[in-house]
Formats: C-alpha cells, structure tokens, sequence
C-alpha cells in the first residue's frame, strides 16, 4: 500500500509540473497581457495605455522576463509553498483559493450525494421495470433533464421561485452550508449528473439480470430485495463509482455556471476570474488545485474497486 | 448486505466529511473586517450619520441602500481610490469628495476646493481648500494631501488609466511619470490651504479638467506607506466622503459603508449603511429588484423591464458615443481608400438599427457628441455609397477586395450593442465589397499574438465635462488617449494638433475655439479613421426612491451625501 502511494505521489508530482510548465507556456505565448488587460477593463473611454506604464508596471510584477525566468521564479516560489500575489486583487492567491476551494467542495459533495441518493434507487426501479411506463417515465425524464443546460434551468427556477412563487429571495454570496440559500444551487447541480447515475445504474443491473447467479439466485426462492441488494449491486456500483468519481471531481473543481448564477463565491467563480482578467497567479493557481483534485479523485476511485469487487487488485 | 453495508458506510463518510468541511469553513470566508467608523470616531460620536442628522421629511424610517456593483462581464470587486477607471469610481464619491465637481446642469460646483482662479493666460491655476474639509479620523486636508496624491498617481506603476488627460500638462508631471523625479514640480504648496498649478501651456479648462472623483485627494501618507492596501478598512484609511468602509470581503464579494462620524460639509448624510454585492449578471439584478431586494445597480437592467421599472431607466446626461476606430497604421487600414471603402460599404442607418434596434439611441452624424455645446449643425461626413466604397478600394496599393490582407475586427467586450453592429458592418462589406477574409474576436487578447494587428476596435470617446474642443483633443491630437493608442495605432496630423492646440489656449466661452474645434473635426473625418455606429443612452440604473441618486458626466455619483430612501 505504501509502495502504490508513494509511486503514485511521485506521479502526481511529475504530472503537477508538467501541467504548471505547460499551463504557464500558454498564458504566456497566448492568453494576452494582464497589465494592458487591467487597463482595458476599466470603464472605457479614453484609458491611457501608455509604453511608461505598461513597463513598469510589468517589472512591477516581474512580467518584464523572459518566460525560463518567470516559469523557474514560480515554480521555485511554488515549492516554498508561495502562490504569489493576484495581480488585480493584490492578493496572496492562496489566502483566495482557501476561502473559495472549501465552498464548492461542500457543495459539490452534497450534490454528488444527492445525486446518487437518488439516482441508483432510480435506475434500480428502472431496470426493475424494464420497458413499462414506470422506466420510460425515469429514463424519459432523465433525458428531458439532460437535455436542458444548466444556465437555462437556473435562471428559470430562480425566476419561477422568487417571482412567481415568491417562496424564496434571489440567493447571494456563502452563508454556510446549512442556510437555506444553498437549497436551489444544490438540487440544480445534482440534477446534472443524475440521468448519467440512473441510466449507468440500470443498463448494469439490465446486463447482471440475465445473468445465470440471479436466475439461480430466484430459483432459490429469494425476494427481490435480496436478490438486487446482494447479488446484484456489487456488480453495478463499479460503472456507477467510476462516473461517481468523474462527477464529483468536476463538481468540485468549480461549477462555473451555478456560481456564476447564485453568486456563489467558490473555485469555480475565481477560475473564471482568474481567466477574464489574465491574472496569472490565480490562473496558475486554480489549474494546479484543479490538476490536484482530478488526480487525487481518480486515486480514490481506483482505491474503491477492490472494496467493491475483491477480483479487482490495485497491482 | 455486507456490500451496502460498505456502501452506506462510504456515504456516510462523505457526508460526515462535507458537514466537518462545512463546521471547519464555518460561513465561508473569513469575515468582512472590523468596523473602522467605531476606531476613527471620537468616543461617543459612534452614532454619527443619520442618527445625527435631519431626515427630510418625506424620508423612510430605515435608511439601508442596498446597491448591486459590477458592470457586465466585469470580475472586479474593489473599492482602490486610485485606479483612474474602474467600477469601484461611481462609487468613490461616497468615500472621498472630489476637487470640484460638475452638477446634474453641468454647472461647477466646490468641493474639496471652494474656490480656483487662474492668471490670464491660462498658465497658472491657483486652488484653495475648504477649510472644513477634513479626514475622518479628524484632521485636516492640506494642500500637500492633494500634491502627493497626485504625485503618487503620476508615477509610471500605479496603474492609474487617465492621469495623462488630468494633470498632463502641470510642469513635473512628465518628469514624475518618467521617474526622473519624484515630485511635481509644477504644483506649490502656497501656504496652509492654497496650492498653485502651473502649466507647460495655456489650459482654460484645467479645473474642469480636474472635476472629476478620478482624482479624488487621499490621505498621502497612508498611500503612500501601502498603495496597494491602504484603503481596506482594516487599515482604518481616513476619508473625506460623507460615508467609510466598514467591511469589505473580496471573497464573499460583499461590503457594508457606513456614515463617517466627521463627515464636514453642511448636509447629510442620511443614510445609516450602503451594502453593497458584487453582481454583474443583468438578469439577475432584475430578479432581485422584481423581488425588492436592491435598490440600484451599476449595471443596466435588460430593455424589457422598462415598462415594470421605468425609473430604473431615467436618462442621465453623458458625454460619448459607440463608434469603430479604424487603425491607421496597420496594413491593409493604413491606407486611406481602404479606411474609405469601409466606411462608405455601409449604410449608417441600418448600422444604428443593429446597434439599437429597440430606438434606445440616437444615431450620429459627427465625432462630437451632441449633447456638447460646440457641434457642426451641418455635418453628414459619411454617406452609403457602395460603388463609391468599391473605386475606393481599386484606387487602393490593392486594387481589390482579393488582394487585401486579412481585417481583424473586435468590439472590445460582451456587450450585445456593440456585438451587433460590428457583425452588422462585417455583412455590409462581405455585400458591399466581397469582403469575407476579416476575423472577429470579443477581446483584442482573442487575438493572441496578433493583437497588435488589430485593424478596428470600438471605445467610446468619454470626456466628464462638456468641453468639445477636449473631446476632439481625447480623439484626434497626436497625444490623444484614443489617437495615440492601439486603436487608432498612433495617429498623427500635425494640422489638427495646431488647430487644437490653439483651440485649449482659448477662453471657454470664445467662440474662436468652437470654430478651431470643428475645423479640426472636418480634416479628421477627412481622414476615415471611424466607423460611427450610434450614440447610446446611459440610464441611472436606480429606483426613484432613492431620492437625490444622481449620476452626470462624471462616472461617480453626484453629491452622494444627499442620498436618502423616500417612504415608498
């Protein structure tokens, strides 16, 4: 066991750096200037750009080198455990990425939990059902959700709930995770992966039914509970766990769209930050973390295999 | 059942895992900092503000202005004095008074200074300060607070967008921005309360030139000890507005301002908190104000909620229009029969239909913005002429549409007005001219490295009083902000600058400088370096209970100190 985390700590390590060579090489060849970016962005009209200013503001934060210079500066500041500054919020960036990174993580943990509540015992009924109303209904619905983006269906809800219902205020900011405000922006994000979590849960239950242990398995005399809970779900949660795992992986790693609706100030919203304003720390910074989650994710779920099925071994 | 077992347990786990991440996060990021107004006020002057002074009478008992920043697609949650630009300066008149300021009927009016004089050649301005005027920890804003404030924002690396156009022509200044000084030497500090300015040239509108909360006097010393920081409120930053930062979360993206307990002027301020959210999204600042939860917003709200909220949309007066700004230094736009046969490809009114297809504008037929007190009445420089557009490409070095580099084209942001019309042009010259090799990008970084290819990009001309001889200046003199810039790629016609030069020694009112200012004009449209698509209308983006919210010229609110909440 520590053999396989040590050599997949050497991997994650080799893998960081590549993606912080890579990931600087393309702001600094092709994602344009921060300094002349903080001066477009102000309301326009007559913004001086001037040669003085952009120089020296660029020496002001060490822009003005050559990219081997600035690349080996970062990455040399990165391993003293040093992000750098934001250079428009004049900010440590890791002081940003704390505060941001924990809020989608709640949030994308309680969705993906809320996702799979509800979606195996979905596509359990589903695949129990097979071909009747009551399938067609899940799968149909399922689809229908899957069909409609995410910036349409939150701006609707929040219109429907707050002015046609007016059951609700238009959410703003972090409250915690226990605020009411969080209700909306979970469901809407657990509504996402959901139709993936019922239709991989029934097309594996689908293929385990026919096999000959479960009509074996019924021939016995066992109920139907006993029959899906014991011999049929071991086999369905390895698809479903390897889904599980990419879903949450990337409802952590920042929904954008949610926290850009509800105003929800997490990883997600301070990636799209760091973009529109070129702002090459934070940039650097959400691309590692986000690396980081990835890797540390797929770890987990190649950790879960063998809990789900002993044939699986981590050699 | 071993198996849910298992299953259950690791669900569990996750959830048992979310809850502790949720106890150890507690609300989020860390909380707005500690309130500044209780460590600047005197003890027993915490209830400065409202509580002090007289509501009118008509006013609300709760006096809470809840205000949605952030313009569309902006990401920017700040409240830096010194930027020059930004969304953080509609709001800087709440925090710091400007040196003068323009009213709602652009008349002058005083504020940090309460009088200004100049000698009769326009050479030398002489400013004196209030002598109420004070800071919010209690002393007194001295002439030297207003010289190194703008010492500190000439410096190359402050990052301030205009200073050039403001103080530009004060002796130092240049040498400041150059860092072979470190002082204006042209701004002399006259004795306790008077400063005097001298000019490279004559400048008969230097004070207006000034009038603006771009250039807001702060406490020198405390910038200049942290420029970058002196202003959060866990620094205790004095101000000179009638309101302070109490809290300020970049995080939670979120701040409260409160009265200041020595606010010095004779009126106000009323309100007991301004809360501000960064919100930039327009739809959902209409959901929130459909369900009261805002009473002003930076950014507009969408055309279709004016018939629910046709306060929310009263004009306001401002100076600047939309148009392209055609490169006259890139190929193939360097050429002016290329600049002229795009130009004349177009049918201007159908572009003002694109731009604003719901009359939300008004078209324009000149560079100077109507609303100014000098403009050609005559004017119609470019009229829709095809085959005109046609001759003037074959006359060009090309000598057709085939032989032309490629055109890059960009509006310079999300906003649909500007997206519209720039397509709207692209189909005019793929009909016109069989122009078809032209790449479109929202943002000249879309370019990559090609961004200083650039061949058209749209800005407005913006000036914050109503002087067209400076308007023309901002767009047409070698040093310009938009000729001197990418936009125009440094554009320089040394009969215009004479025309012009001449035009800001003159006296405001002398009719010489109006007919200096329009000659100017014609040679610059002479020369096709713009694409006009449409004046837009700017709207005040406020419920009409907010009594006294008035927005001008200026990008900051107007005399802030007299806003208050009507009973509604």
């Amino acid at each position: 066991m520590i053999s396989y985390l040590l050599s997949r700590i050497f991997r994650w390590v080799t893998g960081l750096l590549l993606v912080a060579v890579v990931s600087y090489a393309m702001m600094f060849y092709g994602a344009g200037d921060p300094i002349k970016r903080m001066f477009l962005d102000m309301e326009q009209g007559g913004v001086e750009v001037d040669a003085n200013a952009l120089a020296a503001l660029r020496a002001k934060y060490g822009l003005d080198r050559s990219f081997p210079e600035q690349v080996t500066t970062y990455l040399s500041n990165l391993v003293q455990g040093d992000w750098g500054t934001s250079i428009r919020e004049r900010r440590p960036v890791w002081d940003m990425v704390q505060a941001r990174l924990p809020i989608s993580m709640q949030i994308g943990l309680v969705a993906t939990v809320l996702s799979i509540g509800l979606g195996i015992p979905l596509g359990i009924v589903a695949a129990s059902h097979h071909n009747r109303w009551l399938d067609q209904t899940i799968v149909g619905s399922g689809v229908f959700i899957n069909a409609i983006p995410i910036f349409v269906t939150a701006p609707i809800l929040l219109l429907f709930l707050v002015v046609g219902l007016e059951i609700m205020d238009v959410p703003f900011g972090w409250k915690g995770l226990f605020h009411s405000q969080v209700i909306l922006p979970v469901i809407i994000l657990a509504l996402g992966p959901l139709p993936t979590i019922v239709r991989q849960t029934r097309a594996a239950l689908l293929e385990v039914m026919s096999q000959d242990y479960i009509r074996t398995a019924r021939a016995k005399g066992l109920t139907r509970w006993l029959i899906v809970s014991r011999h049929m779900l071991r086999p369905v949660l390895i698809p479903v766990t390897t889904s599980v795992g990419l879903i949450l992986i990337s409802l952590v790693n920042g929904a954008l769209f949610i926290e850009l609706i509800f105003s929800i100030p997490g990883f997600g919203k301070l990636t799209i930050q760091g973009v529109q304003q070129v702002d090459y720390p934070v940039i650097m910074a959400t691309v590692l973390v986000g690396a980081l989650i990835v890797m540390v994710g797929n770890m987990l779920i190649d950790l879960a295999y063998p809990l789900l099925d002993p044939r699986i071994t981590r050699s | 059942m071993r198996l849910l077992a298992r299953s259950w347990k690791a669900l569990s786990l996750l959830v048992v895992f979310t809850l502790l991440l949720a106890a150890c996060n507690g609300a989020g990021p860390a909380a707005p900092a500690a309130p500044a107004a209780e460590e600047a006020a005197p003890a027993g002057d915490t209830a400065a503000g409202a509580a002090s002074v007289t509501l009118p009478a008509d006013a609300a008992p709760e006096q809470i202005l809840r205000i949605n920043t952030g313009s569309t697609g902006s990401a920017s949650f700040t409240f830096f004095p010194l930027g020059g630009g930004g969304d953080q300066q509609s709001w800087m008149p709440l925090l710091y008074v400007p040196p003068l300021y323009f009213d709602v009927n652009l008349e002058l009016q005083p504020g940090i200074f309460d009088s200004w004089e100049s000698s009769e050649d326009f050479t030398t301005w002489t400013f004196t300060i209030d002598p109420r005027a004070q800071w919010s920890d209690g002393t007194p804003i001295t002439p030297a607070d207003v010289k190194n404030t703008w010492t500190i924002a000439a410096a190359p690396d402050s990052g301030h967008g205009r200073i050039t156009q403001y103080i530009g022509n004060v002796e130092g200044f240049t040498a400041v921005r150059e860092q072979t000084a470190e002082e204006i030497t042209g701004i002399t500090l006259v004795d306790e309360s008077t400063l005097q300015i001298k000019l490279t040239k004559p400048d008969a509108v230097f004070h207006w030139r000034i009038a603006t909360t771009h250039m807001n006097p702060v406490k020198a010393e405390q910038a200049a000890a942290d420029l970058e920081n002196f202003w959060l409120p866990e620094n205790n930053p004095a101000v000179s507005g009638p309101y302070m930062l109490e809290s300020y979360s970049p995080d939670l993206q979120e701040a409260t301002l409160v009265p200041n307990p020595n606010w010095w002027m004779d009126e106000g301020p009323y309100l007991d908190r301004i809360e501000f959210r960064f919100q930039p999204d327009p739809e959902t600042t209409s959901v929130m104000l459909q369900n009261d939860q805002v009473d002003a917003s930076l950014a507009g709200i969408p055309l279709a909620m004016q018939a629910a909220f046709p306060d929310y949309f009263r004009p306001i007066k401002a100076f600047g229009f939309n148009t392209l700004w055609i490169n006259t230094a890139n190929e193939p736009t360097a050429d002016k029969n290329v600049r002229q046969a795009l130009v004349q490809a177009v049918d201007h009114e159908a572009l003002f239909k694109a731009a604003f297809p719901q009359g939300d504008g008004s078209m324009a037929n000149q560079i100077i913005d109507p609303d100014l007190p000098c403009i050609d009445a005559a004017a119609n420089f470019y009229t829709f002429d095809a085959a005109a557009a046609k001759a003037a490409l074959a006359a060009s070095p090309y000598g057709g549409v085939e032989n032309l580099p490629k055109l890059r084209v960009t509006p310079r942001g999300s906003s649909v007005t500007n997206n519209q019309a720039v397509q709207a042009a692209m189909e005019f010259w793929r009909q016109n001219l069989g122009l078809e090799n032209i790449e479109f990008q929202e943002q000249p970084d879309g370019f990559g490295q090609d961004s200083t290819l650039i061949n058209m990009s749209r800005d407005d001309v913006v000036i914050r009083f109503p002087d067209s001889a400076t308007y023309m200046w901002v767009a047409a003199h070698t040093n310009g902000a938009i000729a001197s810039s990418e936009m125009l790629g440094g554009y320089s016609n040394p009969e215009i600058d004479a025309l012009l030069d001449e035009a800001l020694s003159l006296a405001a009112d002398d009719p010489r400088r109006c007919e200096l200012t329009l000659d100017a004009q014609r040679l610059f449209m002479a020369d096709y370096p713009t694409l006009m698509f449409g004046v837009g209308v700017d709207t005040i983006n406020a419920r009409d209970y907010v009594a006294g919210y008035e927005k001008g010229p200026d990008v900051g609110l107007i005399a802030p100190w007299r806003i208050y909440i009507k009973a509604h």
